[in-house]
């Protein structure tokens, strides 16, 4: 319990900082919020004004405590460029991406780990080597190639979905998961390839141990000593992988959103880059940076729950 | 019925995992009775680990090829099936091994490691008699507090606990047969001395015969009966305890006894 409540004050501390960093980045870079709102055949005095109304004249400090203050509320500020509250753009998008990382890390997790299993049990045959190659050309693929070829093969060629047509939660559920499922796909495969291989050898790895041969000794077969001894301690560099790629599944697909024509909170990051809109960068970095972080705690407390030698070995540490 | 529990025929055992086949134990024969402890001593690569793991079946199947005869309590051990070896380890057959720090599944409960055969052997057991017998077994390798032992894991137990842990494990079907190779290497010298009075004392109060593999004459020497030294695959010397430390046949078996570090009185 100690454990998780300081793994939960080190997050607040991270999430401070890098809302802090982000904050003070913004107001480094050179370009003015003022000036891109207003364009650039602006007068000065109209100039002054805009700054003056959007606050910007004010000290960096006191701006940023306003912003904190106001972001710890839920008052993520105004968009520059399309005036409406921030929380209002991301909270109708955010969905749409949860959806997507969620469902293509249960299609990873749900594929990997019997892929990876039945690799290892049948080590250098001729199913392995296949699995293997396979597995490095799905690795070495980039995801937005991979969504093009399914977009290409599932939406042109076989007619499963149209390209393009993303259809809205609200509107049609069916429709949105017909949809959804091909970029989900198109996310998961790397990262399949990649848990394959991992599991694989930690498969193999821990079957060299000695508690399998003491487990051998008691008369388990094969699978018994796969599920009741190798496969848990075999899990554990998967999830830590895992821990990463869902983090990465919920914000990093940008690019797959543009692909498949979504409007995902990549989108709008792109956009408000653009425009320098930094109320919907800032708020979408910090969020990002919170999954992450969210993502990794979760991961570091089933970690703890998988290994018990986990919180000996902080134990000692602090000791 | 028989007195003899196992019967080793011309067993040999060859490695095909290099480009060359390795002959690592050559036509080896051994006969081990109920209720004795036997010793197999020898340095590394003598073949005397291997040819306990080819006791307890625990050997290689793909790039080892085994040629002879292990005679167990009447059963054929080479040839047998995996299915049928599967019955007889753990149940008739325990093992302990050389290193109790990697012995031991890190991530499962001490308990649940200890009654495993049980869960394998006696499926009619139910869940509190299996930790009934997983705590009398650990409390029998005289482990103190053996309930709370039971929700431990490996890792908050030191080497000897877990060697303890190990012999709990492989007694708790009281098998005919405890193979115990080298298990008492990695611990330091107090804790040896109590696994060996330990090993003793299963096998005088169980009956359990014990083949206990060291390259540790001296420890040999406390606690079997009969002893085999093996040289480069083959049994170079086989007699009593006794005979074998005052009558040394071989040069090999002298210059293990040589070897053995003596206290001698400082000169002043």
């Amino acid at each position: 319990m100690k454990y998780v409540l300081k793994k939960l004050v080190t997050m607040l501390i991270t999430l401070l900082c890098i809302s802090f960093l982000v904050y003070l980045a913004f107001d480094i870079i050179p370009g003015d919020a003022a000036l891109s709102a207003l364009g650039t055949d602006v007068t000065p005095e109209r100039l002054a004004a805009v700054r003056e109304e959007m606050g910007l004249n004010r000290p960096f400090i006191e701006r940023y405590a306003d912003w904190l203050i106001n972001f710890i509320r839920g008052d993520f500020g105004i968009s520059y460029k399309y005036r409406v509250p921030v929380s209002e753009m991301i909270m109708s998008k955010l969905p749409v991406n949860v959806m997507m990382a969620v469902t293509a890390f249960i299609i990873m997790a749900a594929v990997s780990v019997p892929i990876g299993i039945y690799s290892a049990k049948h080590k250098g045959k001729g199913i392995d080597r296949f699995i293997i190659i396979l597995n490095q050309i799905m690795m070495s693929v980039p995801h937005f190639f991979m969504g093009i070829l399914i977009t290409y093969i599932f939406g042109l060629v076989l007619k499963i979905f149209t390209p393009g047509g993303f259809v809205s939660y609200d509107k049609d559920p069916g429709g949105f998961i017909l949809y959804m499922i091909f970029p989900c796909i198109a996310i998961a495969l790397p990262k399949i390839a990649m848990s394959v291989k991992l599991l694989r050898g930690s498969c193999i790895e821990e079957a060299g141990k000695d508690y399998v041969r003491t487990a051998y000794s008691r008369g388990n077969n094969t699978s018994k000593v796969l599920y009741h001894h190798v496969l848990r301690n075999a899990m554990l560099p998967v999830i830590t992988l895992w821990g990463m790629t869902l983090a990465d599944m919920m914000v990093g697909s940008i690019v797959i959103e543009q692909v498949f024509n979504i409007p995902g909170i990549g989108r709008i990051l792109l956009t408000s880059i653009s425009y320098r809109d930094y109320p919907v960068v800032e708020a979408v970095i910090v969020l990002i940076a919170f999954v992450v972080i969210v993502t990794n705690f979760c991961v570091d407390i089933i970690y703890q729950l998988v290994d018990p030698r986990i919180t000996m070995q902080k134990e000692t540490l602090n000791k | 019925m028989d007195d003899i529990l196992l019967d080793i025929k011309n067993l040999n055992i060859e490695f095909h995992d290099h480009d060359a086949p390795e002959h690592v134990v050559k036509n080896v024969n051994m006969v081990l009775k109920r209720g004795e402890i036997l010793g197999i001593v020898g340095e590394s690569g003598s073949g005397k680990s291997l040819t306990a793991m080819a006791i307890a079946g625990l050997l290689r199947r793909h790039d080892i090829t085994t040629d002879g005869r292990i005679i167990f309590d009447g059963k054929e051990l080479l040839g047998a099936k995996r299915s049928e070896l599967r019955k007889i380890q753990g149940n008739d057959i325990g093992v302990i091994f050389q290193e109790p720090m990697t012995s031991l599944n890190p991530t499962k409960r001490i308990g649940w490691q200890v009654e495993e055969s049980l869960r394998i052997h006696r499926p009619e057991m139910d869940k509190a008699q299996r930790y009934r017998l997983a705590v009398e077994s650990l409390k029998s390798v005289e482990l103190d507090e053996p309930e709370r032992i039971y929700g431990k894991y490996p890792h908050e137990l030191s080497g000897g606990m877990r060697q303890r842990v190990m012999i709990a494990s492989a007694m708790i079907c009281e098998p005919k047969l405890l193979i115990a190779d080298e298990p008492t290497t990695a611990l330091d010298v107090t804790i040896q001395m109590q696994i060996v009075k330990l090993l003793q004392r299963l096998n005088r109060e169980k009956k359990t015969s014990i083949l206990f593999i060291s390259h540790d004459l001296s420890l040999v020497k406390r606690l079997c009966g009969r002893i085999l030294v093996m040289h480069d695959g083959r049994v170079v010397e086989e007699g009593a305890s006794e005979e074998i430390f005052t009558d040394p046949k071989q040069d090999y078996t002298r210059k293990l006894i040589d070897a053995i570090p003596k206290l001698e009185k400082p000169e002043i």
